[in-house]
C-alpha cells in the first residue's frame, strides 16, 4: 500500500482500543463502528426486550456461539441500545451478571441478580438489605430475596443478562434449574437475555427445566466478506482511510481470504489481526505481534489445565495440526484406543475445545479456537520462527517490501532476521502462496455450490493476484453470464499484448480474445471499438469468417453499409453455407435499398437455414418495402407458422394485411395478435408507430380515418395495450407523409385522433405530446414545444430531431 | 386488532393467549364441581392456560399458582401450602389457627410479625397440611380458593427420590383424603410436563393399589381452534411487520402447518422474520416448515417423542417403534388388527391384548388418537416429522 505523506491516522498509541477479550469494557460507539453481520438479529433483538418491558410478553433469549465469536460484543451493542431508549427508563432494569462470579445455588443466583440490579440502581436495590439475609437458611434467604426483588421490581420487567449459561447451569445443577425456573413461572417480570458457548443439557434435554424455555440463535462464524468488512469498519475507526480503501480491492479481498484461511471466521482473531495489518514498519510489527501472542499464551494453558491429562494431549496435538484430523490419526499418534480418543473427544466438544465435521462415515476433528493453536505455538517455539507470523508476513506483505525490509535490517535483529527470511525463502512459488491457494480452493468450493457472486469476487482476486490471461477471460465470461457487460469488456481490457506474447498464447486464442472484445464492445453500442477488435482479429487469422462477420455487423452499425457488404461477402467466401452470414448480407443490402438483391440474398439464406423465423419476416419485410403485398404476408405467415408467438412477426403481418386492401381482416388478426404476443422485441415501438398512417390506406376521407383510428385503439384497448400505440402515436409524428403538411390537413389529422382517443384516459398524456407535435408542425416555431414538460420535451425532439435545445 | 412478537417459549401476557376463553370458562364451571387434572401434550400451551385462569379467574375465586418443581420434600410441600394459605388468610385479616397452634406445639413462635417455622419431622407434613387446608376451608368464605399446582408430577417423583416412594404415595392419599373430606372447600388444579399417571405408574410397581386422581375431572388442553390459530398466525404477523400478499391465505398455511399448535405458530413466525426477509407467503411458510423439521438443532423439540419412548415404554419400546412407523407410512387410520400385523412383521410379538394396553397409553401420551376408523397419529405435524425423522418412504 502506498502511504499518503500527510497520514491522517492518529498514532498506534492514540488509536481506539479494541479490547480483545472484555467488548463489554468499550463505549457502544465504539462497539456499533465495528458491529458487522448480525445487524438484523440486533435490531430485532433490542425490539424484543422492547416488548418484554412495555407488554407482558416476556422473550427469554439465547446466543449460541464457540469463544471469540462476538457474543460479548453483541450482548454490550443490545444493552447498550436498550439502555439508551429513553421511554424504557421507568420500565425496564437490566441486571448484567457479573460473569466472573459463580452461582452453586439458588440463592447465590439471586445474590447475584440483586447485586446487579444494585450495582446499576443503588437507591432501589441498596447493598445494606442484602446483609439480614445471611442469618436465614440458604432456602428462606432465597425465598426472601426473591420477594425482595419481585416487590422492588414493582411492576417494572427485569432484563437478566447472563453470559456463559451453560456454566451458570452447570453450577446451579439441576435443583437450581428448578427453582430459578419456578420462580421465573411464578414472577412473569423477567427477560432473559443470554449466551452459552453450546447448548448443553440443560436446555437440550427435555427432562430438563429450562428445555424449550429459550428463543435460540445460533452465532456463525464471519464469511469472507463479513471478515472484510469487519477490518474495513476497524480501518475506518482509526481513520485509516487508505487501509478501508485497500480492503474493498481485489488485492485487499484475497489478502483477508488467506488470513481466513490461516484463521476461520473468528471474529476474535480478526480484532487482533486488525491490529498488525496496516503496521508501515517493521518495528510496528514483529515485535509487538510476538508480545501480543505471549500475551495470550497464559490465558490458554490455564484453560488447558483445566484438562485431564489425555485431553489435554488431545489438545496439544491439534494445535499441531493445520486441517482436521479422524480420530483413529489422534488415537495412533497418541497410543491409544480410538474408542478412548472419541469418548475424550466428545467431552472436550461438550466443554467447547473442540469441534467436528463430518466426511463420509468419518468425524474429523480440530481446535474450535484458531488462537488457541496459535498462542500454544508460540510456547513450542523455541527461537524458531513462529508460523503464524512467517504466514502473516507472506499473506500481507508483497515480496518486495519483505525483501526491502530484510536487506535494511541491522545485523543484531535476530527475531525479525528469521522471521523475514523464512517469508521470503517460500514466496515465489505459486504452490506455497498461501493468498492464492485460498482463492483457487474457495473457487473450487463456489463453482460446485455455483455460488456466481461468491465466484465473481474470488476470480478478480484470482486474475488481480496471478494476472493470466486465462484468468481475466475466465473472469470476463463470469460478468458475461451475470449480464455485467462493461466489467466483462474491462476484465479483457486487462489482458496486455505482452501478457499475451508472454505466456506464449496460441494465435487461436488471441483471435478469440479479439473477436470476445469486439462482441463486448458491439453489445455496449461502442461500434468504432468493436471493429478494431474485429480487425485486429483479422489481424491475427485473415481466414476467419467470425471476424469478418464482427466487422461487417460493426459497419453496419456504424453505417457504413459498402464496406460492411465486402466484409460480409468475405465471410461468406470463407463459409458458404452459414445461414446468418446470408441473413447478415440481405439485411445488409436491404439497407442499401438494394431491395432486389436483398430478396435474392433472404432466399439463398432461407435455403441454407433450418427454419430461421426471423430471416422469414425480413424477408416479409423486403417485400412489404417493395410494395410485393402478397408475398409479404406469405413470408410474414412462413414466420408466424414457425412461430405464432413471435409477436414482431405477427404486427407486420397485420401491417401487410392492411397495405394489401384487407382492412377488416388486418383488425381482426391485430386483436388476436395483441392479445396472443405478450412478448415483443426492442423494435415493437418502431412498428406501433407505422400503425397510425395504415388508415390512410386506400381512403382521404376524415370521416372514415376516424372510424378506423376509433377501431385500431378499441383493439389495442381490448388488449390493455394503449401505452403501446399512445407511444407509437407520439413516434409516427416524423412520418406524416408531406401531403399532409397544411395547417388544415394537420388539423383534420389531430382532431381524428382527439376524438377517437377521447374516451382514454390512459391515452390523455400521449395526446398532449402527440397535438404539441402537430402544432409544431403547422408553426415550425420551437417554442410550441414549451407546453410539455422537460421529460416529454425530450421526447418529442428526439422524434423531430432537434439535437440540441435552445440555450 | 392485536398484533405482537413471536416469541416460542416465553411467558405470554394474557391479551397475546388465543384461543382459550371457552376451555377456561369450562374449567371454572368444573371447578364448582370438582377439583382438575390438566393434561396436554407439551407446548400445547397449559401454563398459558393456567396463567389465563389465575388472571380471569372469575369472583369469587381466589387462585393460587405455584410451581412444585423447586419442592422436593413433603414437608417443603406442606410449608409452602401454609405459607400461601396463611399469605391468603392474612388479607382477610385471619390466621391459619390450627395450623399455628400445631406449629406452635412443634416449636414455632413468632418472631416480630413473622411466624418462625419450627423443624418439623420427616412425617409431621400430613398434620401441617391437614391442619392447613382446614384453617384454609373454615376462613376462606365467602371466597374460594384454588390451587394451581403446576409440575405437581415433578415434585412427587422429587418426594420419591429423597423422602422415599411410601411418601410419594402418601402425598398423593392425603390430597385425595383431603378432597374428599372438604368435597365443597378445598379445589386444586394439577397439571405437569409429565404425565401424572406415569408417575403413578412408577408407583405402582412399587406396590401402590389406590386411585389417587380418579376424583379429578381430567381437562385436555387442545390445539387451537383452526380460526384462533388463524388469528394468532395473524397476530403475529403484524407484530413482526412480516411481508404479505394474501394474509388469509398465509394466516391459514401456518396454522395449518403448525397442526393449529401455538409453540409452532410462533416458531413459524420467527423462522419467517430472521431467515425468510421477512417475507410470509406461502412458499416460504413451506420452506420454513421443511427447514425446521429438518433441523439437527431441533428447534421445535419433536426429537423426544422418539427419545422418550424408552422412558415411557422401558419394556415395549421397540413395539411403539414399530407401531408408530407403521402408521407413519399408512395413508389412512389404522385397525388395530393392521397395527398388530404390522408389529409382528417387526418384532416376536403375539399379545394383542398387551397391544390394546399400550395403545391405550400412546393415546393418553398424544402420540395417537383412536377414531372411528382406528388409529392415527394425535398430530399430523408429528406423523410428517416421525417419517422425515426416521427417513421412512
Amino acid at each position: 500500500m502506498n502511504k499518503l505523506a500527510a497520514d491522517p491516522r492518529p498514532a498506534i498509541t492514540d488509536r481506539t482500543h479494541l479490547s480483545r477479550f472484555t467488548p463489554s469494557l468499550m463505549p457502544l460507539e465504539t462497539l456499533e463502528a465495528i458491529f458487522v453481520q448480525r445487524e438484523d438479529l440486533a435490531v430485532d433483538t433490542v425490539d424484543r426486550i422492547r416488548e418484554s418491558a412495555v407488554t407482558e410478553n416476556k422473550h427469554h433469549l439465547l446466543f449460541v456461539g464457540p469463544r471469540g465469536c462476538g457474543k460479548t460484543h453483541f450482548t454490550s451493542l443490545v444493552t447498550g441500545r436498550v439502555n439508551r431508549i429513553d421511554d424504557l427508563d421507568d420500565q425496564l432494569r437490566v441486571a448484567w451478571l457479573n460473569e466472573d462470579e459463580t452461582s452453586t445455588s439458588f440463592v447465590d443466583f439471586q445474590l447475584r441478580v440483586y447485586r446487579a440490579l444494585c450495582k446499576e440502581y443503588p437507591e432501589e436495590f441498596p447493598e445494606e438489605e442484602l446483609s439480614p439475609l445471611f442469618d436465614l437458611s440458604p432456602e428462606d434467604a432465597a425465598e426472601k430475596l426473591s420477594g425482595m426483588i419481585v416487590k422492588k421490581l414493582e411492576c417494572r420487567t427485569a432484563l437478566i443478562v447472563v453470559e456463559n449459561l451453560d456454566s451458570v447451569f452447570d453450577g446451579l445443577a439441576k435443583e437450581g434449574q428448578h427453582e430459578w425456573r419456578a420462580f421465573l413461572q411464578e414472577h412473569p417480570h423477567f427477560a432473559i437475555l443470554a449466551t452459552a458457548q453450546q447448548l448443553s443439557e440443560a436446555i437440550s434435554d427435555r427432562e430438563s427445566p429450562f428445555f424449550g424455555f429459550f428463543q435460540i440463535d445460533h452465532f456463525l462464524p464471519l464469511s469472507i466478506d463479513e471478515a472484510t468488512r469487519l477490518l474495513t469498519r476497524i480501518a475506518e475507526l482509526q481513520l485509516d482511510t487508505d487501509l478501508a480503501s485497500f480492503l474493498r480491492t481485489p488485492t485487499g479481498r484475497s489478502r483477508v481470504r488467506a488470513l481466513y484461511h490461516l484463521s476461520g471466521g473468528n471474529h476474535r482473531v480478526f480484532i487482533i489481526l486488525s491490529e498488525f495489518i496496516d503496521r508501515e514498519t517493521l518495528d510496528e510489527l514483529i515485535g509487538p505481534f510476538e508480545k501480543m501472542l505471549d500475551e495470550l499464551t497464559p490465558y490458554y494453558q490455564e484453560r488447558l489445565r483445566w484438562l485431564s491429562p489425555l485431553q489435554r494431549k488431545i489438545v496439544e496435538h491439534l494445535c499441531g495440526c493445520l486441517r482436521p484430523v479422524p480420530v483413529k490419526e489422534i488415537a495412533r499418534v497418541l497410543f491409544t484406543s480410538n474408542q478412548s480418543i472419541a469418548t475424550q473427544l466428545k467431552d472436550l466438544r461438550e466443554k467447547g475445545y473442540v469441534q467436528s465435521n463430518t466426511r463420509g462415515r468419518e468425524s474429523l476433528y480440530e481446535l474450535k479456537e484458531p488462537l488457541m493453536r496459535m498462542a500454544m505455538e508460540l510456547k513450542e517455539n523455541r527461537g524458531e520462527p513462529i508460523r503464524l507470523i512467517v504466514d502473516f508476513l507472506r499473506i500481507w506483505y508483497d515480496q518486495d517490501q519483505l525483501e526491502y525490509w530484510l536487506l535494511s535490517l541491522s545485523s543484531n535483529r535476530t527475531r525479525e532476521f528469521n522471521h523475514l527470511s523464512a517469508a521470503v525463502a517460500e514466496m515465489g512459488e505459486e504452490t506455497s502462496d498461501p493468498v492464492l491457494q485460498a482463492i483457487l480452493e474457495d473457487i473450487e468450493q463456489y463453482e460446485q455450490a455455483n455460488d456466481q457472486q461468491a465466484l465473481i469476487k474470488a476470480s478478480e482476486e484470482l486474475a488481480d493476484r496471478r494476472s493470466r490471461v486465462e484468468d481475466w477471460i475466465k473472469l470476463s465470461y463470469l460478468y458475461f453470464g451475470n449480464e455485467r457487460l462493461s466489467e466483462a469488456l474491462a476484465s479483457m481490457d486487462r489482458i496486455s499484448d505482452d501478457m499475451v506474447s508472454e505466456a506464449n498464447t496460441e494465435n487461436k486464442t488471441v483471435g478469440h480474445i479479439w473477436k470476445y472484445r469486439g462482441y463486448l464492445a458491439l453489445q455496449l453500442g461502442d461500434y468504432v471499438r468493436s471493429l478494431d477488435s474485429f480487425d485486429r482479429a483479422i489481424e491475427v487469422d485473415s481466414e476467419d469468417p467470425v471476424a469478418w462477420s464482427g466487422r461487417s455487423g460493426s459497419l453496419v452499425l456504424l453505417e457504413r453499409q459498402e464496406e460492411a457488404l465486402e466484409a460480409i461477402d468475405n465471410a461468406i467466401a470463407l463459409a458458404p453455407t452459414e445461414a446468418s452470414y446470408l441473413k447478415d448480407r440481405a439485411v445488409t443490402l436491404l439497407t442499401l435499398d438494394r431491395h432486389d438483391d436483398a430478396l435474392i440474398a433472404f432466399e439463398r439464406s432461407m435455403e441454407a437455414d433450418n427454419g430461421d423465423v426471423e430471416t422469414r419476416m425480413l424477408h416479409g419485410l423486403a417485400h412489404l418495402k417493395v410494395g410485393h403485398h402478397e408475398a409479404a404476408i406469405k413470408s410474414l405467415g412462413d414466420a408466424i407458422r414457425l412461430d405464432p408467438t413471435h409477436g414482431d412477426a405477427r404486427l407486420w403481418h397485420v401491417l401487410a394485411i392492411i397495405h394489401s386492401g384487407q382492412w377488416e381482416y388486418g383488425i381482426e388478426s391485430l386483436k388476436l395478435a395483441l392479445l396472443e404476443c405478450v412478448e415483443l422485441s426492442s423494435e415493437s415501438n418502431f412498428i406501433f408507430s407505422a400503425f397510425p398512417g395504415v388508415i390512410f390506406e386506400n381512403t382521404q376521407a376524415p370521416v372514415a380515418w376516424y372510424k378506423r383510428a376509433a377501431q385500431l385503439l378499441d383493439c389495442f384497448s381490448e388488449a390493455n395495450r394503449l401505452a403501446e400505440i399512445g407511444e407509437g402515436l407520439v413516434q409516427s409524428l416524423d412520418s406524416i407523409p408531406s401531403w399532409m403538411h397544411t395547417a388544415k390537413s394537420l388539423e383534420s389529422w389531430l382532431d381524428v385522433w382527439k376524438e377517437a382517443g377521447r374516451v382514454y384516459g390512459k391515452l390523455s398524456v400521449a395526446l398532449r405530446m402527440f397535438e404539441t407535435g402537430i402544432h409544431y408542425l403547422q408553426t415550425g416555431d420551437r417554442a410550441t414545444l414549451l407546453d410539455l414538460n422537460i421529460e416529454e420535451r425530450a421526447i418529442l425532439e428526439q422524434v423531430f430531431g432537434l439535437e440540441e435545445a435552445p440555450s | 386488532m392485536a398484533a405482537f412478537k413471536a416469541n416460542p417459549g416465553g411467558t405470554l401476557g394474557i391479551g397475546s393467549i388465543f384461543g382459550r376463553d371457552k376451555l377456561a370458562k369450562l374449567a371454572w364451571e368444573q371447578l364448582d364441581q370438582q377439583s382438575i387434572q390438566m393434561t396436554a401434550e407439551r407446548r400445547i400451551g397449559k401454563t398459558s392456560l393456567i396463567r389465563k385462569m389465575c388472571k380471569e379467574a372469575p369472583s369469587g375465586w381466589v387462585p393460587v399458582l405455584q410451581d412444585l418443581e423447586k419442592i422436593h420434600t413433603a414437608s417443603d410441600f406442606s410449608k409452602s401450602v401454609f405459607e400461601k394459605v396463611e399469605d391468603y388468610l392474612s388479607k382477610k385479616e385471619k390466621f391459619a389457627n390450627k395450623a399455628r397452634q400445631w406449629l406452635s406445639e412443634m416449636g414455632g413462635a413468632e418472631v416480630g410479625g413473622v411466624f418462625k417455622m419450627p423443624k418439623l419431622e420427616a412425617t409431621s407434613w400430613k398434620a401441617l397440611l391437614t391442619h392447613t387446608i382446614h384453617d384454609l376451608v373454615e376462613g376462606q368464605y365467602p371466597d374460594r380458593l384454588v390451587f394451581f399446582w403446576d409440575e405437581l408430577p415433578y415434585m412427587l417423583q422429587g418426594i420419591g427420590k429423597r423422602d422415599g416412594q411410601d411418601t410419594a404415595m402418601e402425598v398423593l392419599d392425603v390430597l385425595r383424603a383431603i378432597r374428599h373430606e372438604h368435597h365443597e372447600g378445598f379445589r386444586m388444579v394439577v397439571t405437569g410436563s409429565i404425565g401424572l399417571h406415569h408417575v403413578i405408574s412408577t408407583l405402582k410397581s412399587q406396590g401402590y393399589s389406590n386411585e389417587p386422581v380418579n376424583d379429578l375431572y381430567h381437562l385436555e388442553v387442545p390445539p387451537l381452534e383452526p380460526e384462533d390459530a388463524r388469528e394468532l398466525a395473524r397476530a403475529l404477523i403484524l407484530g413482526e411487520g412480516l411481508i404479505v400478499t394474501d394474509m388469509t391465505e398465509s394466516i391459514t398455511a401456518i396454522a395449518e402447518a403448525a397442526d393449529n399448535v401455538p409453540f409452532y405458530i410462533h416458531h413459524i413466525v420467527k423462522h419467517l422474520k430472521i431467515h425468510h426477509q421477512q417475507k410470509a407467503d406461502v412458499a416460504a411458510i413451506t420452506k420454513s416448515v421443511e427447514t425446521q423439521l429438518r433441523d439437527a438443532n431441533d428447534p421445535w423439540e419433536l426429537r423426544h417423542y422418539r427419545d422418550r419412548l424408552k422412558t415411557y415404554y422401558p419394556n415395549d419400546e421397540k413395539v411403539a417403534l414399530a407401531i408408530l412407523d407403521a402408521q407413519a407410512t399408512a395413508d389412512a387410520p389404522q385397525s388395530v388388527d393392521q397395527l398388530f400385523e404390522a408389529v409382528k412383521s417387526q418384532e416376536t410379538f403375539t399379545d394383542r391384548d398387551h397391544l390394546l394396553d399400550l395403545l391405550r397409553m400412546m393415546d393418553q401420551d398424544h402420540y395417537l388418537k383412536r377414531t372411528a376408523d382406528g388409529y392415527q397419529f394425535r398430530f399430523p405435524l408429528i406423523g410428517r416429522w416421525w417419517r422425515m425423522d426416521r427417513a421412512l418412504s
